[in-house]
């Protein structure tokens, strides 16, 4: 459909050889000169008041430059949604990993040593562990400007509910649950930070939102945001976990009080404690239909455990609300929601992103809800599901839609029908040890999401040529592995038709130099960023048109870009190249490089207090089909295929979506099978670490069998949607519907683990 | 306490005096400026640290440096100067590559591995890299890129012979 020459074909990550040949350097492997090492003394328990520290022996361990308490710096309340944490407490503390006091000393061993000599005197106070008993009466309260530790309650409702629900043929009636789960990226959360003689600081931190966060960071340490500096550098891996977080600010103090560069990196077993995992969630939900299958309502009321501090908690459990009714026609839809404070954990941004959760319970139910209505789950998603020109109860917008399309193709390439009925028949008949199951979910996510922060959106790439032809591409979107550094490096070349080794993406973002923007999150990147790219680069060939123009002595607009030079259209033979053009350029404007400028702004409305308003330009679709085992012995189940089917408009780089469907699965697999972060009594993580919090091996995936579906976003400026976050969503339901097929139990709380299997097939026994 | 030891790394010898308590992977990254080994976890359960010890695979963060005293030791930086061994080819051209932070211990862990089965089954692959946790790829082109990177050894040593 498109005839692109750079857009579309398998790249090679730009940063491939770099990190092939380990010559890339890691937010944990930056060093300043000078740099000392911070650590943090963190609470043991759950809640507690802070009623005296003393640091005097901490401070005579030789190698100690400071140590700082709560008391003892300049600091604000700070948060990107609710300002309700400190970076060192002050007089309580909210869950167990809170930090109580920090050091900086001239290595760990010296920190450690210092921390253990920090003597704290705690009043413990009764701590609220459980979301459940959050809201009750006589719950001890977490922060005193939150009555019953809600922060917030909210209701959204559109069409007419009860109606509805009165009067269909069939409701049905489910509760949900999943777990706290960790992003377990590879690389933990850190920063080195480092002051100047005016007071300004720079922050090397590996972060999703450099110019976003820098702005909450700036109010955590009391300083204006133009004197910070977020110079995101290449880390390993986010997944929505390394938006604003309390080790970049905090590692920021303690250099500012230390008179010398910081480095702040949690360990493995601090990352698991004090990170921001996903959100645990319990739905009550209720669909209504017809006898037909018509989906005709949605009413549900989650249950969001936020931990000791909001962080962005309110955007993921708002999504989980309504999101999903961008993924079927339903008019009539209510969703009430309460987040609450609990004394745990501070939980964030994780892939899916509430959404996820969500997708989880009404795809678990939506499966339910085929088999009693006797239609096979496809036709039913079939029937129901969004096509392209679908506007919702709230105004969202629906271009580009090939759900259809993702069923049909996963469901066919898996003979899905023909497995299910085959599986169900064999397993019932010959109850064989090892019984096998098919299941399927859909799912929809944004690009980009308009209703994240009220004051802005959209994204900007600012170009220069230099003298020599070598084009730099500058973006505030950041490459946590996901690619956007050589998707805005194809960008570029699609209209400038420019050699990629010619073009730079700086591996670093510095807000010092790229223009204001979000950064990457909310699966914004490449939709963004690609149509960003776009224009800049008309910008700037409209200049080297201007400038090849003079020297050719032909009329603009019969010229054109061809393999790294300006060619007239009538002759090709008569060319001239980008790097002749670019050093004339400089030559006529004393020095002044060729800038191009060019930004995207998707139309979209930040929503009203009825949350109506387009919240996203593209919405992306897929369907995931996932065959398992269990073992009814052992209870073990084992996903041994996966397909999925895609629509994410046009692909900027098929390899590397293919690689975000496939990291997704393993991810979501995880979450489906494996993972959980547990807590004993006193509200300690049980298992922070990777051999008790055990996350897919190579050893565990399943053969993954990826589609991307023909599609084009006409509102992007190359046809892209986005992948990253739909990529987890569809196969947590596959895998839970998949189970039902294989032994017949529905299981209603994650994860699904060999003891949950074992104990739920004697009771059916 | 510090112990003098010898190190010989990527072909080069080193002595240094270390600390006994510091790991094979600290002594690599801050004494000998070696930044491509990553240090995931510190507790030898991700893989991202593992380099070769007298050609084995070993997760250099469990590995104290003393105990290194006299090896042979490869890591990332050691296996090629700009990436032209076929195993970072491969990993790079395939796209199993993303955050990059487990991959320099995921290639030597796959240098081990068709060190030992140079035409390695499916199972051979898996089991061969369960110890280094990816958590981007979901794998897929990781196995694709061992398979291709076998396959690109073996005519490399056909051409030899």
């Amino acid at each position: 459909m498109n005839n692109y020459k750079y857009i579309g074909k398998d790249r090679a990550y730009i940063s491939g050889y770099a990190k092939a040949t380990g010559k890339i350097r890691y937010i944990t492997d930056v060093q300043l000169p000078g740099m000392l090492t911070g650590k943090a003394l963190r609470s043991p328990y759950p809640h507690a008041k802070i009623l005296n520290i003393d640091t005097s022996e901490a401070e005579k361990v030789p190698g100690v430059k400071i140590v700082l308490t709560g008391k003892n710096v300049d600091q604000n309340k700070w948060g990107p949604i609710t300002k309700d944490q400190y970076l060192i407490a002050v007089d309580k503390v909210n869950y167990v990993g809170d930090e109580v006091a920090v050091v900086a000393a001239v290595d760990e061993t010296a920190c450690e040593e210092a921390l253990g000599k920090i003597k704290v005197e705690y009043e413990p106070l009764p701590a609220v562990l459980d979301m459940f008993e959050a809201m009750k009466e006589g719950a001890p309260l977490i922060h005193k400007e939150f009555p019953k530790n809600i922060n917030p309650h909210l209701e959204i409702e559109k069409g007419d509910v009860d109606e509805t629900f009165a009067t269909a043929d069939y409701v049905f009636e489910d509760e949900y649950y999943t777990p706290r789960v960790h992003q377990c990226y590879l690389e933990t959360m850190g920063g080195v930070s480092v002051w100047d003689e005016r007071g300004c600081v720079t922050i090397y931190a590996g972060t999703q939102n450099p110019s976003w966060c820098r702005r909450n960071y700036a109010h955590a340490l009391n300083v204006p945001v133009e004197k910070v500096r977020v110079v995101q550098v290449p880390y390993g891996g986010a997944f929505g976990g390394k938006l604003d977080m309390q080790a970049h600010p905090l590692g920021a103090l303690i250099a500012r009080y230390a008179g010398q560069p910081v480095r702040f990196v949690l360990d493995r077993g601090e990352d698991f404690q004090c990170g921001l995992p996903r959100l645990p969630m319990h739905f009550k939900l209720k669909t209504a239909w017809s006898r037909e299958g018509d989906f005709l309502g949605k009413d549900v009321y989650i249950l969001c455990d936020n931990g000791a501090y909001a962080n962005y908690g309110t955007a993921p459990a708002v999504t989980a609300m309504y999101r999903i009714d961008i993924l079927y026609k339903i008019r009539n839809v209510r969703s009430k929601m309460d987040l609450v404070y609990t004394n745990k954990i501070p939980t964030g941004c994780y892939r899916g992103f509430g959404n996820a959760q969500m997708h989880y319970a009404l795809e678990s139910q939506i499966d339910r809800v085929a088999e009693e209505l006797g239609i096979e789950p496809a036709e039913l998603r079939l029937r129901n599901v969004t096509t392209p020109g679908y506007v919702n109860p709230y105004g969202w917008k629906v271009n580009s839609c090939e759900a259809a399309q993702c069923i049909q193709k996963a469901t066919e390439d898996s003979n899905f029908l023909g497995k299910k009925k085959k599986f169900e028949f064999e397993n019932k008949k010959n109850e064989p040890e090892t019984r096998r199951g098919i299941g399927m979910g859909i799912a929809v996510h944004v690009s980009g999401n308009r209703s994240f922060l009220k004051e802005f959106e959209g994204a900007a790439v600012l170009l220069r040529l230099n003298e020599e032809g070598r084009l730099y591409v500058y973006s505030n979107e950041p490459d946590m592995g996901q690619g956007i550094r050589t998707v805005l490096a194809v960008s570029a070349a699609e209209i400038l038709d420019l050699p990629l080794e010619m073009i730079d993406v700086p591996e670093a973002v510095d807000t010092n130099i790229v223009p204001f923007g979000l950064g990457c999150f909310a699966s914004r990147g490449t939709y963004m960023a690609s149509s960003a790219t776009k224009q800049a680069t008309i910008d700037l060939r409209s200049k080297l048109f201007m400038t090849a123009s003079k020297m050719m002595r032909k009329p603009e607009d019969e010229l054109m870009m061809q393999d790294n030079a300006v060619v007239w259209k009538r002759d090709d033979s008569k060319k001239i190249s980008v790097k002749e053009v670019a050093w004339q350029y400089v030559c006529d404007n004393a020095g002044q490089q060729m800038l191009g400028e060019g930004s995207f702004l998707p139309d979209v409305e930040y929503p009203d207090e009825t949350k109506y308003g387009n919240i996203s330009g593209g919405y992306s679709y897929a369907c995931v089909v996932a065959e398992i085992e269990v073992n009814t012995e052992t209870g073990e189940i084992k996903t041994t295929d996966v397909w999925a089917a895609h629509d994410v408009g046009q692909p900027i780089n098929p390899m590397a979506v293919e690689g975000q469907i496939a990291g997704g699965i393993g991810q979501g697999m995880g979450w489906v099978l494996m993972e959980e972060m547990k807590f004993d009594k006193d509200g300690k993580m049980l298992n922070p670490n990777f051999l008790d919090y055990q996350i897919p091996t190579a050893y565990d995936m399943p053969n993954i069998h990826t589609t991307i579906v023909d599609s084009f976003e006409p509102t992007s400026g190359y046809g892209a949607k986005s992948v990253g976050e739909v990529a987890i969503i569809p196969i947590v339901p596959a895998i839970n519907n998949a189970v039902y097929n294989a032994i017949g139990i529905r299981f209603h709380e994650l994860p699904i683990t060999a003891d949950k299997v074992l104990k739920k097939l004697e009771e059916k026994r | 306490m510090i112990k003098k030891i010898r190190l010989t790394v990527n072909g080069i010898v080193y002595e240094a005096g270390v600390e006994t308590h510091h790991t094979l992977a600290e002594v690599l990254r801050d004494e000998l400026g070696l930044l491509g080994t990553k240090i995931g976890c510190n507790e030898g359960e991700c893989g991202a640290c593992t380099v070769l010890v007298n050609g084995k695979n070993v997760s250099s963060c469990l590995m104290l440096a003393c105990q290194a005293d006299g090896c042979e030791i490869t890591t990332i930086e050691g296996l090629s100067k700009n990436g032209e061994h076929p195993i970072q080819q491969a990993f790079v051209e395939l796209g199993a590559i993303q955050c990059g932070f487990c991959t320099p211990g995921m290639i030597m862990s796959t240098t081990a591995l068709l060190e030992e089965h140079p035409d390695p089954t499916e199972e051979q692959i898996r089991k061969g890299l369960a110890g280094n946790l990816c958590r981007c790829t979901g794998y897929q082109k990781i196995f694709e890129a061992v398979k291709v990177a076998a396959e690109n050894i073996g005519k490399e040593s056909d051409v030899h012979e």
